[in-house]
């Protein structure tokens, strides 16, 4: 029985033991917060989707230098499902956190659009896992999320963090300002989390966009990773 | 006997440094190759091109269907944070109920090669199965275990390619030995079934000082 890269994957990769107990402790929370307090629980949301720029920077090329994807690329020579399987395992537990955050609104909240179950908030979710996955991809875990944070400590220390927030506009008008938008919610995506239900049609699709151009660039690089074998 | 896998004039090189230089060979069913040689010879890079692993950078790699090759590269490659059992489970969830669910990380080197090996043997349709130095870490019962094996294999007619320094092991085993040096393959040494075993070792250490020599 040869085993799916998708077992295979989930195996080697799958969530820590550590970041299960944080999304259970996260999940918790938020049914706490339905319960108190159910307009606490946008905060949620972003925390959900701060953990998971950590647990879909899952990895790939330093477990591919040390041989631990041996088996699989001895039996499966379709590099784009070696990539989709990948990218599922690496993203999917968090989707599982971020869709019961959704139904946990959807129930406290039975009236309101639920954050996570919005266009912004599904595109926002997957360009985030998407990012953080394809940069990690040539190095080692949270390797993407620890840059991402860099990236976000320089651009608050030097007040950039502040004009892209004052850039991003949820409705442009033009072209020009939709671009603009869109580029901030790239280098943070938080910020089209701030009024989801309001977001422009075109950012969203532009986000998505982006989402599906820098997951088959990620798929690509798999693809053209090979390395002689690294003792662990 | 028909042909198994070969290696038609493979190159491959990392950057500047050349791992594989015009390599040609060719393994048959039902046979056992040793591909001997020292350190940084190109052993692994060999075995991780047969097994697709690897791009060679020139030349035409022949194997079998994918799913029909099985390569284990030693226990190193084995996963630390992974429980065993979890692993075993991917090939043979009857098996993984015997085996411990300790991490690899903490198990001892011959236990986890052992895992490894048993791993790799379990496919009864292997056309192809590929070791690289398989006997290291493994104690004398191990090791008999691992021979009778590859013998079994052989019997099954898989193609079985094993790179070793230990050249008791290969030479009581072995159908050929090609030797590898600097890349490069010296000329074959076929082991003749009505040789003693000392006779084989012998001929395996004089092709192996041979090769490191040139190297």
């Amino acid at each position: 029985m040869k085993p799916s890269a998708l077992c295979v994957f989930y195996t080697v990769i799958g969530p820590s033991g550590v970041m299960v107990a944080i999304a259970a402790s996260l999940l918790t929370f938020a049914v706490y917060l339905a319960e108190v307090d159910p307009a606490g629980l946008e905060q949620t949301v972003g925390i959900a989707l701060f953990l998971q720029l950590f647990a879909a920077s899952t990895g790939y090329r330093d477990r591919l230098r040390r041989g631990h994807f041996d088996p699989l690329i001895v039996g499966h020579s379709n590099a784009w499902s070696i990539g989709l399987a990948h990218w599922l395992v690496s993203a999917a537990p968090g989707f599982v956190v971020w869709v019961m955050l959704g139904a946990i609104d959807l129930a406290a909240r039975p009236g309101q659009t639920a954050a996570p179950f919005t266009l912004a908030g599904i595109s926002t979710f997957l360009y985030a896992s998407t990012i953080v996955w394809a940069v990690s991809l040539p190095f080692q875990r949270y390797a993407a999320a620890v840059l991402w944070l860099i990236v976000l400590f320089a651009l608050a220390a030097t007040q950039q963090l502040q004009t892209l927030r004052v850039t991003f506009t949820p409705m442009p008008e033009t072209w020009i300002d939709v671009l603009r938008s869109t580029a901030a919610g790239l280098v943070f995506p938080v910020f089209l989390m701030l009024d989801p239900a309001v977001l422009s049609l075109r950012i969203v699709s532009l986000m998505l966009g982006t989402t599906v151009c820098v997951w088959i660039a990620g798929v690509s690089m798999i693809r053209r990773f090979e390395a002689a074998l690294v003792q662990s | 006997m028909t042909e198994g896998a070969a290696l038609d004039h493979v190159s491959k090189r990392f950057h500047r440094h050349v791992a594989l230089d015009d390599v040609t060979a060719t393994f048959a069913n039902a046979s056992i190759v040793g591909i001997v040689g020292p350190n940084g010879a190109g052993k692994t890079t060999m075995l991780r091109v047969l097994a697709g692993i690897l791009r060679p950078s020139a030349g035409w790699v022949r194997r079998p269907f994918d799913g029909r090759v099985v390569y284990f590269g030693g226990e190193q490659t084995l996963p630390p944070d992974v429980s065993a059992s979890r692993w075993v489970a991917l090939w043979s969830p009857a098996a993984a109920r015997q085996t411990t669910a300790r991490r690899f990380g903490v198990l001892s080197r011959g236990t986890r090669q052992r895992i490894g090996l048993e791993v790799s043997l379990f496919p009864t349709e292997t056309e192809l199965l590929l070791l690289d130095e398989p006997w290291e870490g493994l104690d004398p019962a191990a090791s008999r275990w691992l021979s009778d094996w590859l013998i079994r294999k052989r019997a099954g007619g898989a193609a079985v390619v094993v790179s070793s320094h230990r050249i008791h092991d290969l030479a009581s085993i072995c159908d050929r030995c090609e030797f590898l040096a600097s890349g490069r393959l010296a000329a074959p040494v076929d082991c003749a079934p009505a040789w003693s075993h000392e006779q084989r070792v012998a001929t395996l250490l004089n092709g192996f000082e041979r090769a490191r020599i040139r190297s």
